[in-house]
């Protein structure tokens, strides 16, 4: 049990002055501004938004300056902020075959259509420190070569092998999905459910049960039918209007995997896939997304659960930061009266062990 | 830039915000009661047209509809029948992009809803607005805007000296985003072993 404690008023109002000053650094040293991380900084806003769950670069910028760049605090900023907004419905499903891709590219076809686009990557990249980075530029140097014609879509990989009924095409209704921020998570959780609480799971927490499943705890090692990054557009239909209009464009990552196969007597041979689907440029958060999504469909193929990374219930209950983080602090807090307790108990304990003792010894 | 706050323009102030108060909407279904429903027999195509214009707006700069606004200073009022709001929108995807429909995440998104009067009163109409991000002067500028566009008086000149400017702009943005990364497609070739033996 815990027990609220009262005071500290002026202790915990220095203390914050303290992390305010902490915040700033050296005055000496030009402040950051929120601008500057939005662009200069967009992959640690792309993670605050993708696990704060909430698409806006501006506001998570400012949750990285306030949070002193930890990131885990500063998604904890935009879901409290998030709370304090109404909500006016819920959009159109995006449509990824639209996406205006930046990045795309498969590791099962070498010759898709379409192409293989690297985009903005640090693959190929030497993992070298660049020193030059330290000094202020001019500014990157223009790419050059002709480019081929591209016109900014590119079809889906995966529908290539569910033309020729390789791969089954996914399965579920146009039912209006359950919602994790409006009810409680209950098991077993649909794969609605289960993609909401991927999509805003802790990357860490991804990677480690990605990784897991494909070392042998959980048996998936599948192909990337195709990895896309790039801008999506948005349509809402508000209650006032009856047609559909553009809010505006965000990014997103997307990971189909294809993985091993499935059938029997009654079932032609096919493979099987996951899916990942992230804010921003989240490239490692959408491949793991995809691998644990299918690592939990192991349900659908009567596979055998024989890893973390397939059991629901430890996956979707501990894959939160802002709760596992606000559980596993919480002790740090004043618990002052419970550990009274415990202490009490302890030494009555040693007290009657004491006295049995002195009882035995004075009996011989 | 020296421009008059846009809805001072065509009346008093003072007038002007008494009358918003008046009208304001207390409620929601006050605001919902108060807003027209488009007419089930608008036809196909004006809808089409009115979606096009509305998308160029929402993705606009907001400095050129700041501009072309100014140009059309005291020719119209308007009033507010929803102040502009940042909201959610949940952003909804499926699973592998065509089965089960998943909630994904929510974005910030303004909205503002206006009632535009031209200034001999001879046309009203209701503009709307729904803009990605905390951006209440886009939203309230793009609002008047789908509003005007609603009225024949600017249909065709606004089409002429806004949107057609905003979709080519719209157009030239893609493009250039394109090339880039086309810049980067590569042609993997695999090497077999043993193919010189």
């Amino acid at each position: 049990m815990y027990v609220a404690v009262k005071g500290g008023e002026r202790a915990i109002k220095n203390a914050h002055a303290l992390l305010a000053e902490k915040r700033r650094g050296d005055t000496a040293v030009s402040e950051v501004g929120v601008d500057q991380i939005r662009e200069q900084l967009s992959l640690a806003v792309d993670r605050v938004m993708a696990e704060g769950s909430l698409y806006d670069r501006d506001l998570a910028a400012l949750a990285v300056k306030q949070a002193r760049g930890d990131l885990v605090e500063a998604i904890f900023l935009l879901r409290a902020y998030r709370t304090t907004l109404p909500r006016f419905g819920s959009s159109q499903p995006v449509d990824t075959a639209q996406m205006q891709v930046r990045r795309r590219i498969s590791a099962t076809y070498k010759d898709v259509p379409g192409g293989q686009l690297l985009g903005p990557t640090f693959d190929y990249t030497h993992r070298l420190l660049d020193t030059n980075l330290a000094m202020p530029a001019e500014g990157p140097a223009e790419t050059s070569a002709e480019t081929a014609s591209f016109t900014g879509t590119c079809p889906k990989v995966l529908s290539f092998l569910e033309k020729e009924g390789l791969l089954p095409p996914e399965e579920g209704g146009d039912s209006p999905p359950g919602d994790l921020t409006r009810q409680p998570l209950e098991l077993p959780a649909g794969r609605d459910i289960r993609l909401q609480n991927l999509a805003r799971a802790d990357e860490g927490l991804l990677l480690a049960l990605a990784y897991s499943s494909q070392r042998g705890f959980g048996a998936t090692h599948p192909f990337v039918g195709e990895l896309r990054m790039g801008e999506v557009e948005v349509f809402f239909t508000p209650e006032e209007l009856a047609f559909p209009v553009l809010v505006g464009e965000v990014t997103l990552t997307e990971c189909e995997s294809v993985n091993q196969f499935t059938g029997g007597k009654d079932r032609p041979a096919s493979f099987t896939r996951g899916y990942g689907l992230a804010f921003g440029e989240n490239e490692r958060k959408a491949l793991s997304m995809a691998i644990v999504d299918r690592a939990l469909r192991s349900g659908d193929f009567d596979e055998e659960v024989r890893g973390p990374a397939q059991n629901e219930e430890f996956v979707l209950y501990h894959s939160d930061n802002v709760e596992a983080s606000g559980f596993v602090q919480h002790i740090k807090l004043p618990h002052y009266v419970d550990f009274q307790a415990d202490l009490a108990l302890v030494r009555a304990l040693r007290a009657r062990t004491d006295k049995e003792r002195g009882n035995a010894a004075s009996d011989e | 830039m020296n421009t008059p706050p846009l809805r001072q323009i065509g009346r008093k102030p003072n007038r002007t915000r008494q009358y918003c108060e008046v009208i304001m909407p207390q409620t929601f279904q006050q605001a919902k009661a108060c807003i027209q429903k488009p007419a089930p027999e608008t036809p196909q195509e004006t809808r089409t047209a009115r979606r096009r214009r509305m998308e160029a707006l929402a993705l606009a700069d907001d400095t050129i509809l700041e501009a072309e606004a100014a140009r059309y200073s005291g020719s119209f009022s308007y009033t507010f029948l929803r102040r502009p709001e940042a909201g959610l929108v949940m952003l909804e995807g499926r699973a592998g992009n065509s089965g089960q429909r998943f909630n994904l995440g929510e974005m910030l998104v303004t909205r503002c809803v206006v009632r535009l009067e031209s200034q001999d009163n001879s046309a009203v109409a209701e503009g709307y607005a729904f803009i990605q991000g905390n951006r209440p002067r886009h939203a309230e500028l793009a609002a008047v805007f789908d509003a005007m566009l609603q009225l024949d008086n600017w249909t065709e000149s606004l089409e002429r000296s806004l949107i057609a400017p905003l979709i080519a702009a719209r157009e030239e943005q893609l493009r250039k985003r394109a090339k880039k990364t086309a810049r980067t497609k590569v042609d993997f070739f695999t090497l077999v072993r043993g193919e010189n033996e």
